[in-house]
Parts: C-alpha cells; sequence; structure tokens
C-alpha cells in the first residue's frame, strides 16, 4: 500500500504535541512568569530574554502565549469531544432509524443551526454568568452546543450511506441488536469522517474563542488567552505590533496543523472500496 | 394471471409462507403494494426458484419470510413455529436457522472488518443473545417478571437521563471543585483542564468515556435496584493470584485518592454535599477492580468508565496539591495510568483474541467448505477479493450458524458467467453436503431451471405459476411465463430481432390494475380479468396456475405469434 500520511502530517501532529506539552507542564517548565511585570520592557520586540518580546505593562508575551494554549486547547478540546460524542451518537441513531426520530431530530438540530453564535453566547453569558470565574464551562457549554449539530449531520449523512448497504441488512439478519448493529458495523465506517470533522471544528473552536475575547467575553484576565492577548495588543499595533501578531501567529498555525491533520486523515481513511 | 389461493401449498413443509403481503407507504398517502397475498412453501431439501421482471416483489418477498420487515399480513412458518408472532428477541434466536446471501457480495461484507470477524460473527452475535437470554432469565428468578419489564421499558430513558445527568453532574462537580479552590492560594483554575489533558490515558479514555459515564450510570441506578450478588457476577472467576493482587492494590490506591480528594473537599461536610460523587466513586472502584480482575465480564465501557472516573479524580487530586509535589504527583500519574490502561487493554485484547481462537476452527472449516484457503483469506479485509470470492465468503457467513433455510437473493446475477457456474455448483455441493433448503430468487431463467425443483413466477407483487421447471419451460400454462420465456435472448444470429419482446411496462405497483394484475399486458385478456381475481388452482398434476384461461388444458386459447416465435430452445 502506498498510502502515506505525509511528513507534514507528522510535521503538523509533532507541533500539536509540544504546544500540548508545553501547556500541561507550564508551571514546571523554566519559562517566566506570565504574570510578572519585568521593568523597562514594555512594549519590547523579541529578544534572547524575551523570545515573543514583552507586552504593554511589560510581561513576557512566550509564557503568556504557553498558558494561553492552556485556556485554548482545553476549550476545543473539551467542546469538541463533548460534541463528538453527542452529536455522534444523534447522528448515527437518526440516520440509523429513519422515520420519526430521523425527522424529529433532523428538524431539532436544523434548528439549532439558525441560532447566531456571538447571540447565544452573549445570551448565556448574561443569564448565567453570575461569577467571571465561571466562564470557562459557560465557554464549554456554549461551543459543544454549536457543534453538536454540524458534527450531528456529518454523522448523520455517513450513516445514511451506510446503513443501507447489505452489510447491515445482513448483521440484521443474523439477529444483531441495534446497539451492535451501530457499533460494530457502522461505527467503523463512520468513524473516520467523524474523527476528522471534528479536528477541523477543534480548530474553529478555537478561532471563535478569539472572536469572543474581542467582545472582551472570554476568560476573563489576569488569565491569559490567546484571543484576549491579540485584543489587548490592538491598540500597540502601530508601535509594537509583535503583541498582537505572535499570539496571532501561534494561533494560525495551529489551526492550520488541526486542519491539515484532519484532512490528512479523512484521506486516508477514504473508503477503498472505490478502488475495486 | 397473477392471483391469490393456496392450493399449491403441501402439508408438512419446512418453510410455510401463507397470503404474504407488504405494504409501503408512499408519498401522498398512498401505498406501494409490493407484495399482495403470496404464498409459497419448501419442502426439507427442496429449491424454489422465484423469478419475475424487476420490481415484482422478489425480493420484498424473500425479506418478509426473514421478517426484515415483517410482513404487512400474512404468517410465516418454519418448522411449524410461527415468525410473525415472535417477539423481537425470539425472532433473534431463531435468525441463525435463516439466512440470506445478497446480491452485491461487497456491499452485503463490511469493508472495515477482517474475513475472520466477518465470518465468526454470526458466532458471536448468537453468543452473546443467548447470554442475555440466561442473564435475563437469572433475573427473573430473583426479582420477578415485573422489575425485569419495567427495566426493559426504562433502559433507553434511562440511558437518556443518564447521559443528561452525568454531563449536568460533571460540569457541577467541576463548578463545584473551581468555587472551593478560588479563595486559596492555588495556581489558578486553569490547572484542572491542563491536568485533564496532561494525563495520556485520557486522550484515549476521554472520547469512550462519556459513553462510558452513560454506561457507568444507568450501573449505578441497577446497582440500587439489584441486590449485590448481582454486581459480585462481575467478580467471576477471580482465581488467578494476579486478579487479586489487582484487586487490592487498585482499591489501595482509589482508596487513598479518594481520601485526598475528600480532605481537599474539606472534610464531611463538603463530601456529604457533593455525595453523588461518592457513590460514583465507591461504585467505579469496585468496578475498575473487577475490571481488571476479570475484562470480559465488565466489557470495553466499564474499564473505559472506571480508567477515565480514576484519572478525574487524580485531576482533583493534582489540583490541589503544591507546585513541586505536582511535578512528581503528575509523572507518577502519567505512567501509572499508561501501564493500567496498557495492561487493561491487553487483558481486554488477550479476551477477544481467546473468542476469536474459540471460533477459528469453525471459520476455517466453513472457508474451506465454500473454497477459500484460510491462510490467506483469514485476515484481509472483503475489498481485497474478486466479486466470486466475495460472494463465497457471503456464503460462508451465511454457513457458519448451520441454518436451515437459506435465501438467496440473485446470488449470481452481478457475477460474469463463468464465475456464476462456479457459485451455483457451490451452492449445489453445499445444498448435498449439509441438506440445505434454498430459496432461490433470479430473473435469470435459464439459471433457475437449473438449480430449481419448483419454480414459483411473480408478477406484481401476486403469484402466476408453481410447477417443475422441465414441465413450465417446455409447455407454460400462465401467459406471462411464455412471456419471460419468449424474452430469453437467442444466441442465434439469424434469429428475427424483436421477435421476443415483451409489450407494455409493468403497472406501478401504487395502483395494480383490478382482476388478474397481468390483464393490461396479456393478449388473451378479457372482461372475466378485469372483473375477477383469478384463484390459483392446479390444472395438472403438480402444476398450479392463477390464470382464467391458462395455456395448456381444454380450455388454452389459440397461441399468439408474438409469444411462439422465440420461444423453443429455452
Amino acid at each position: 500500500m502506498g498510502r502515506r500520511l505525509g511528513f507534514f502530517f507528522w510535521l503538523a501532529v509533532a507541533y500539536l504535541a509540544v504546544l500540548a506539552v508545553a501547556a500541561v507542564f507550564a508551571d514546571v517548565l523554566p519559562i517566566k512568569d506570565p504574570a510578572d511585570t519585568f521593568a523597562g520592557t514594555s512594549k519590547q520586540g523579541p529578544s534572547l530574554s524575551h523570545w515573543f518580546g514583552n507586552d504593554g505593562v511589560g510581561r513576557d508575551v512566550f509564557s503568556r502565549v504557553i498558558y494561553g494554549a492552556q485556556v485554548s486547547l482545553v476549550i476545543s478540546t473539551v467542546g469538541t469531544v463533548l460534541a463528538l460524542v453527542i452529536g455522534g451518537l444523534l447522528g448515527m441513531v437518526s440516520g440509523y432509524y429513519s422515520g420519526r426520530v430521523d425527522r424529529w431530530l433532523t428538524a431539532t438540530l436544523n434548528a439549532s443551526l439558525v441560532i447566531p453564535p456571538l447571540i447565544l453566547f452573549l445570551a448565556l453569558v448574561l443569564f448565567l454568568d453570575s461569577e467571571a470565574k465561571r466562564r470557562i464551562f459557560i465557554l464549554v457549554f456554549t461551543f459543544v452546543l454549536l457543534s453538536i449539530a454540524p458534527i450531528a449531520r456529518v454523522v448523520r449523512a455517513a450513516t445514511l450511506s451506510c446503513a443501507n448497504q447489505d452489510y447491515v441488512l445482513a448483521a440484521r439478519t443474523l439477529g444483531a441488536r441495534d446497539g451492535r448493529v451501530l457499533f460494530r458495523e457502522v461505527l467503523p465506517n463512520v468513524a473516520p469522517s467523524l474523527v476528522s470533522y471534528s479536528l477541523i471544528i477543534m480548530a474553529g473552536l478555537i478561532v471563535v474563542e478569539g472572536a469572543v475575547a474581542f467582545l472582551g467575553l472570554s476568560v476573563p484576565p489576569p488569565t491569559p488567552t490567546w484571543g484576549d492577548m491579540i485584543n489587548k495588543g490592538r491598540t500597540n499595533l502601530d508601535v509594537a505590533a509583535h503583541i498582537s501578531l505572535m499570539p496571532a501567529i501561534v494561533m494560525f498555525v495551529t489551526v492550520l496543523a488541526l486542519n491539515f491533520v484532519g484532512d490528512r486523515l479523512q484521506q486516508y481513511f477514504e473508503p477503498r472500496e472505490a478502488v475495486l | 394471471m397473477a392471483g391469490s389461493g393456496n392450493a399449491h401449498l403441501r402439508s408438512d413443509a419446512l418453510l410455510r409462507a401463507q397470503d404474504l403481503v407488504v405494504e409501503f407507504p408512499a408519498a401522498g398517502g398512498r401505498k406501494v403494494y409490493a407484495v399482495s397475498g403470496v404464498s409459497l412453501d419448501l419442502m426439507e431439501g427442496e429449491t424454489l426458484g422465484l423469478v419475475g421482471e424487476s420490481g415484482c416483489g422478489k425480493s420484498t418477498t424473500g425479506r418478509a419470510i426473514l421478517q426484515l420487515p415483517s410482513p404487512t399480513s400474512g404468517s410465516v412458518q418454519v418448522a411449524g413455529q410461527e415468525l410473525t408472532e415472535l417477539d423481537p428477541d425470539a425472532m433473534r434466536e431463531v435468525r441463525p436457522r435463516l439466512q440470506m446471501i445478497y446480491q452485491d457480495p461487497i456491499s452485503s461484507l463490511n469493508p472495515r472488518r477482517r474475513v475472520r470477524d466477518i465470518i465468526a460473527e454470526p458466532l458471536f452475535i448468537a453468543l452473546e443473545n443467548v447470554t442475555r437470554r440466561t442473564a435475563m432469565a437469572t433475573w427473573q428468578e430473583r426479582i420477578g417478571g415485573l422489575l425485569q419489564t419495567l427495566l426493559e421499558r426504562l433502559a433507553i430513558p434511562m440511558r437518556i437521563v443518564g447521559l443528561a445527568a452525568s454531563v449536568a453532574f460533571a460540569l457541577w462537580i467541576l463548578s463545584e471543585a473551581v468555587e472551593e479552590r478560588a479563595a486559596e492560594p492555588w495556581l489558578g483554575w486553569t490547572e484542572v483542564p491542563a491536568a485533564i489533558i496532561g494525563f495520556p490515558a485520557l486522550a484515549i479514555a476521554l472520547a469512550v468515556a462519556a459513553v462510558g459515564l452513560v454506561l457507568g450510570l444507568t450501573w449505578v441506578l441497577l446497582a440500587l435496584m439489584l441486590p449485590f450478588s448481582l454486581m459480585s457476577r462481575q467478580f467471576g472467576e477471580v482465581s488467578a493470584p494476579v486478579g487479586i493482587a489487582g484487586v487490592v492494590v487498585t482499591t489501595g490506591a482509589s482508596g487513598f485518592m479518594l481520601w485526598r480528594t475528600w480532605s481537599s473537599f474539606g472534610g464531611w461536610a463538603k463530601w456529604v454535599n457533593s455525595g453523588g460523587l461518592g457513590l460514583l466513586t465507591a461504585v467505579l472502584v469496585v468496578w475498575l477492580a473487577a475490571s481488571i480482575a476479570n475484562p470480559e465480564r465488565a466489557g470495553a465501557s466499564g474499564v473505559a468508565t472506571t480508567l477515565s472516573a480514576m484519572v478525574v479524580l487524580q485531576v482533583f487530586y493534582v489540583a490541589g496539591l503544591d507546585a513541586g509535589v505536582k511535578l512528581i504527583v503528575l509523572v507518577v500519574s502519567i505512567v501509572v495510568d499508561t501501564l493500567l490502561l496498557r495492561w487493561v487493554l491487553r487483558r481486554y485484547r488477550a479476551n477477544r483474541n481467546a473468542a476469536r481462537e474459540r471460533a477459528e476452527p469453525r471459520v476455517r472449516e466453513v472457508l474451506e467448505y465454500v473454497g477459500i484457503n484460510p491462510d490467506d483469506a483469514m485476515d484481509r479485509r472483503p475489498w481485497e477479493f474478486s466479486g466470486g470470492q466475495a460472494q463465497r465468503l457471503s456464503i460462508a457467513r451465511a454457513l457458519v450458524s448451520v441454518p436451515q433455510v437459506i435465501i438467496c437473493d440473485e446470488p449470481v446475477s452481478s457475477l460474469d458467467v463463468s464465475v456464476q457456474a462456479q457459485i451455483l455448483n457451490l451452492l449445489e455441493d453445499l445444498k448435498n453436503l449439509m441438506g440445505l433448503t434454498l430459496v432461490f430468487i433470479a430473473h435469470d431463467l435459464a439459471v433457475v431451471k437449473n438449480v430449481s425443483d419448483r419454480v414459483a413466477v411473480m408478477y406484481l407483487g401476486k403469484l402466476c405459476e408453481v410447477s417443475e421447471p422441465d414441465a413450465m419451460f417446455d409447455e407454460p400454462a400462465h401467459p406471462y411465463t411464455e412471456m419471460l420465456l419468449a424474452a430469453i435472448p437467442q444466441p442465434d444470429p439469424e434469429a428475427e430481432l424483436g421477435s421476443g419482446r415483451i409489450d407494455g411496462e409493468l403497472p406501478s405497483p401504487m395502483d395494480p390494475p383490478s382482476g388478474c394484475r397481468f390483464r393490461t399486458r396479456c393478449p388473451h385478456a378479457a372482461q372475466r380479468c378485469a372483473d375477477e381475481e383469478p384463484e390459483m388452482r392446479e390444472i395438472a398434476p403438480g402444476r398450479f396456475v392463477a390464470c382464467h384461461t391458462p395455456l395448456i388444458g381444454e380450455t388454452a386459447p389459440e397461441r399468439v405469434e408474438i409469444a411462439s416465435a422465440g420461444r423453443g430452445a429455452s
């Protein structure tokens, strides 16, 4: 089989792994305290002691990017994984049991697609957010709500095409229960598109966090987040572009890596019956 | 022509389908009358050929016999057992006796599974169904039918509630933890999620964890309702000292972490406050111990649930530590989790392999029956085979559960002619070897003539004619049979083109003609055919026809040009 994932796939995976490890072990890695303001370094560009430079009040941008990765990665992974499980189940159920179940589920999911994400988010923050420190749960909750419908639709489409195949009928002829059919016959055929699409959703959530931060509604300071850093650096764009640029570049590369990994996986798992 | 009636049915048949009716709803509140009162029967060891044009309801009849879907009305009996009245569970236990071979061999084999698993699947399914029934029977003895019915009815709602509750519960616990810690000089709440990423076990377990949690919570509910003895069944076969050591070590470790979590929650008050966590933890600790002692019984979801629950506990634990100690605990936890996960996975895999090994001799035997070399084929996937080989695999899968009746739904239609002969010979050999009873659905009359002991001709959801193939092919009794025979292409370059054409289109099954369904295309149609539906009757020994004016016997009308021209060498 001449199929390979390719060098750039592994490069992207390596980058994501390094980022994740750095975020997790940020406390114990020899990097600077993200809250420390270094005297006389305000708006200084990248240097040997401060790799990504310093921000408006002299904090080290590099260590803030690392700590910001905690928020971005947690929000996007937890959000995606929850949405993947819920959306995946809903999609499979909806695609497998046609008829009334499918109609109601599809209608509900389509209705949820109509809600503008930012409005939903603002509403949730207004109604639920008694304390700022709970913001991260609201973020995750909103992101899950937003990602369920797209994932469920993709999974439903994949399930529909596979539920009509004879091997599903064959499993039922053998006396398999619906659960067994879904998990043994349908899931293996749906999983590749599910996983690769989830990675793309994950990348999307990182960007959405940035957008939310622009409204000042992301995880509140002093916790650094990428979106918040880009937003704060905006006022200094003319004199110290790196304050916004560095987190933006890291966010860009991360999103690119996630999308790339998702795309490559999708191609890799392309059903091979097409060859016949 | 194309009528109803049961005159052709025999007594003591192995399979008897009587007055099958299948209707599908169509757009606009209309109905598709796919099968309207078809009756068939098969003696043991007999092959029944079922022929007709595309869309006449052959396949639907075949599937109705298998109850997929169940017929709208009518009865199906196998060895005297009525299938249409069986409840789904009882039907599942009958299914191994009724098998099916499909038209498209490639799409009837799951492209993502290996041959060894595909062929062994009937065995696994049968085992699962029997185990389940036995378990259900034990329950019934213990807690009576009432609770069981209740549980069966509640199974799905309970899982939904379980899902909602576990998600809400997880979020609530997390927010509780955050609130608790916010006042203390710890490193901030990003730690909790950061630690979540930190555990490699979680990366694998988290995806399964949500599902696992649902099942876990269902388990908690069950555990509350059932006597502890049922839980202790999970401990079955803990004989090896390793198992006991595993139980001791994990219980100890979980206990320690539980205690740390508890103290970091602030003692009894908070502990009672988060009583749900306590209950969940207690059950999960028992479960983890059981999973490690005997992964096969605990199941994959159990292993995943307990592992992820352990990780969550660790997260709470780690989050309460100082930065210095945290590194050590983090590293140790990662190592321990990885080892634990590897060990459990290995045990789980070992169990799966054991199941495979138990099935292997049978799988090999069946593969050899169908002429596939097991050594080459076992670990390959279906798309690596040619159409003919894949059809052999499909036959092997049907054979593995030793069926009484196999319904072949156009098994050779998508194969090329040389392979068709191989598959037909194979079916013939297997039939002689295993005493199979076959329903052979096809539209190729030459094929049907060769394999069948009896042939039934269908038209638009009704039977036209049932008889021995030789008599039918020499002298068709039904005008439709005659047309079908006339439509066989003649391998004669001198033959007149278009001589054997069937005129007219098949009428819509949504609006079938009155009386005889074939009358719109029948050259002999009379007023009586529109008014009165013909009944199946015996016009010669062993020849049953549903027609007012059959082509043999004293009432036979004069033969019509078109039909006789193309017939002859059939």
